[in-house]
């Protein structure tokens, strides 16, 4: 044989395989070349993706940004220029005394006891503090961020330490227990209204609390129950309501540092108080609005007890119902008698924006305030800011009891936020793609 | 889009070339078939790298390296014994000729998928050591000693096809 027998023998073998046969569609090898393509392409992709998730999750608990927003000083008063659109989770590791600058005090229930510090900018932090003891009540931010009273004792945010609580001195004193319901910040954050309790018996008297260290006692009342004190009319005076003799009325009282006693203002607000009723007042930060709630334990849908808050606006100075921005209208004018508004939570504190009262049970919720003319509409449903679902009942407190100024959200912590959202979902279902794909690669 | 017409060209001109490698390399149409698929894909997904020059050399080599990748192409490869529904051969003529590509089939598929590429390539392409050497991602001297394994084999597998199988073929 010559030397190309076997290649012609090779040949001779497959000289009829044309026979029959039609190339197969280039169209569908094409298409499946360029599906491969593309996943060769998206696999790297989505190994780098979940790795910088697991980096991610990993590193970034233990970094979050220290608030640094300054207070502004537009008429010699300290207020902050914006407030937390947003209030991301928890941090992880990041505890501090000294925050600095706080928009935003975010108290969780009784079982975790937790509080943390939200900047003007939505950064969250841990805030650690000194044991209160016997200090009662939510705590309260100053209008200008700084300081922080839980009871009778004063906290400086900015540097990290905590002013000593009153002395006894007075003559109530030894049977007093600050730090009941509530306390009142001036709108100069210079002093504070702090409710006091007597133990052992109905009746109370609060003090006045300076951030120098000075300490005012508020006249008693003999025979009444102690005023409920809505707030600061200006840098001097405070505004209370009384609950007359036949539960019916809130009578309007002030009262000034230096003055001996109560000083009734005349007008009256109309409010049935029921004696399991916990009613509180609160004066908005213009000082021309005054939110009455009264609230009360009732039954919930899931049998529990759920506290049941109903609040109108009033007039400060007569004390002629203003209504709310809902009913049946759905519209709040100046004199109008107006309608209550009711809603569940655990009795936070209301805060103000724009003049009109904010809800803090749980989520921040208020008022649109939109129309030129005044005519205020909306929906208490209209969410203010956004509270991340891992707080454990949260109540917010705002500086001032305001949401001042411009809506910021700290985008890092809101998107590390989503990222715990989702990050974790999503690297589990890439690592399983990944892993179907190499498969499948594979058995191919 | 180019490469589209390109590859849709390619295919056309060159599907039974590359089956009737394909053919010798698993011994068995379906395989071949599933062989020339799978490399045309692989070629397609690289196509926009491919020099339309080298085209067909880049494709071959494709073909040969998916050939001996046994461990993917394995469950493809024919029973040696039998020969009942090889497509490249009809039992129905006695002649001969038949007989002996009946024989070198079987010899063919009793060879492991790198002897049997060497040989396709050195053989049935005629192409060179060197030139089989680069096709088949291997050194000149793995063909020169796989040729020669691969010959002995099929010495000892078709001994009636000696001559075929010649000392003159393994020195080209």
């Amino acid at each position: 044989m010559s030397p190309d027998r076997l290649g012609t023998a090779l040949r001779d073998l497959v000289v009829d395989v044309e026979d029959g046969l039609a190339p197969p569609g280039a169209a569908d090898l094409w298409a499946v070349g360029r599906r491969r393509r593309r996943s060769a392409q998206v696999v790297p992709l989505l190994a780098a993706a979940c790795i910088a998730a697991l980096v991610a999750l990993l590193v970034w608990p233990s970094g979050l940004p220290r608030a640094s927003v300054p207070a502004v000083q537009p008429d010699g008063t300290q207020r902050l220029t914006s407030y937390p659109s947003a209030i991301p989770k928890p941090p992880f590791m990041t505890t501090t005394t000294a925050p600095g600058v706080t928009a935003a005090v975010l108290t969780e229930g009784f079982d975790s006891g937790r509080t943390f510090a939200v900047s003007p900018t939505g950064s969250v932090t841990h805030l650690v503090l000194p044991d209160a003891g016997s200090a009662l009540g939510p705590p309260a931010l100053s209008p200008d961020g700084r300081w922080l009273a839980r009871g009778a004792q004063l906290h400086d945010l900015v540097r990290g330490v905590a002013l000593p609580s009153p002395p006894a001195g007075t003559e109530t004193s030894s049977t007093r227990s600050l730090g009941g319901a509530l306390a009142r910040w001036s709108p100069d954050s210079r002093r504070v209204y702090v409710d006091a309790i007597d133990e052992g018996e109905v009746g109370s008297n609060g003090v006045v609390i300076g951030t120098d260290g000075s300490v005012t006692d508020l006249p008693l009342l003999g025979g009444m129950r102690p005023p409920i004190v809505a707030g600061w009319l200006n840098g001097d005076t405070l505004l209370g309501v009384l609950v007359n003799a036949e539960r019916t009325s809130l009578p309007l009282v002030t009262w000034t540092p230096g003055q001996s006693g109560w000083v009734a203002r005349g007008g009256a607000v109309e409010w049935e108080v029921d004696e399991s009723d916990n009613v509180r007042a609160s004066l908005s930060t213009e000082g021309n609005r005054l939110l009455v709630s009264g609230s009360r334990l009732t039954e919930g849908s899931r049998g529990d007890d759920v506290e049941t808050t109903a609040a109108m606006m009033f007039d400060p100075v007569t004390g002629a119902q203003l209504g709310m921005p809902v009913g049946d209208e759905g519209e709040l004018r100046p004199g109008s008698a107006g309608s209550f508004v009711r809603w569940e939570g655990w009795g936070c504190q209301p805060a103000w924006r724009n003049n009109l009262p904010v809800i803090t049970d749980g989520s921040v919720r208020g008022f649109v305030d939109t129309d030129p003319s005044g005519v205020i509409d909306g929906s208490v449903d209209t969410e203010l800011v956004a509270i991340s679902g891992r707080y454990d009942e949260p109540c917010v407190a705002f500086a001032g009891d305001e949401l001042r100024g411009t809506p910021v959200a700290d985008m890092s912590a809101v998107w590390k936020e989503r990222l715990y959202g989702w990050g974790v979902p999503a690297l589990i279902v890439g690592l399983i793609a990944g892993c179907a794909l190499l498969a499948r690669r594979l058995r191919r | 889009m180019a490469d589209r017409q390109a590859f849709d060209a390619y295919v056309r001109e060159r599907w039974v070339p590359l089956l009737r490698t394909a053919t010798l390399l698993t011994g068995d149409r379906h395989g071949a078939e599933d062989l020339v698929q799978e490399t045309l894909v692989r070629a397609a997904q690289h196509w926009n790298r491919v020099d339309p020059a080298t085209a067909d050399a880049y494709v071959r080599r494709i073909l040969y390296t998916r050939s001996v990748d046994s461990w993917r192409w394995r469950r493809h490869q024919p029973d040696p014994v039998d020969h009942a529904d090889h497509d490249t051969v009809d039992r129905g003529h006695e002649s001969d000729a038949v007989d002996a590509r009946l024989t070198l089939a079987a010899a063919l598929a009793r060879l492991t998928p790198r002897q049997r590429a060497v040989l396709v390539a050195r053989f049935y392409e005629d192409r060179t050591e060197v030139d089989a050497a680069r096709v088949l991602g291997c050194s000149v001297s793995t063909v020169k000693s796989q040729t020669r394994h691969a010959l002995e084999r099929l010495r000892l597998l078709a001994p009636e096809l000696a001559a075929t199988f010649g000392r003159e073929e393994s020195l080209r």
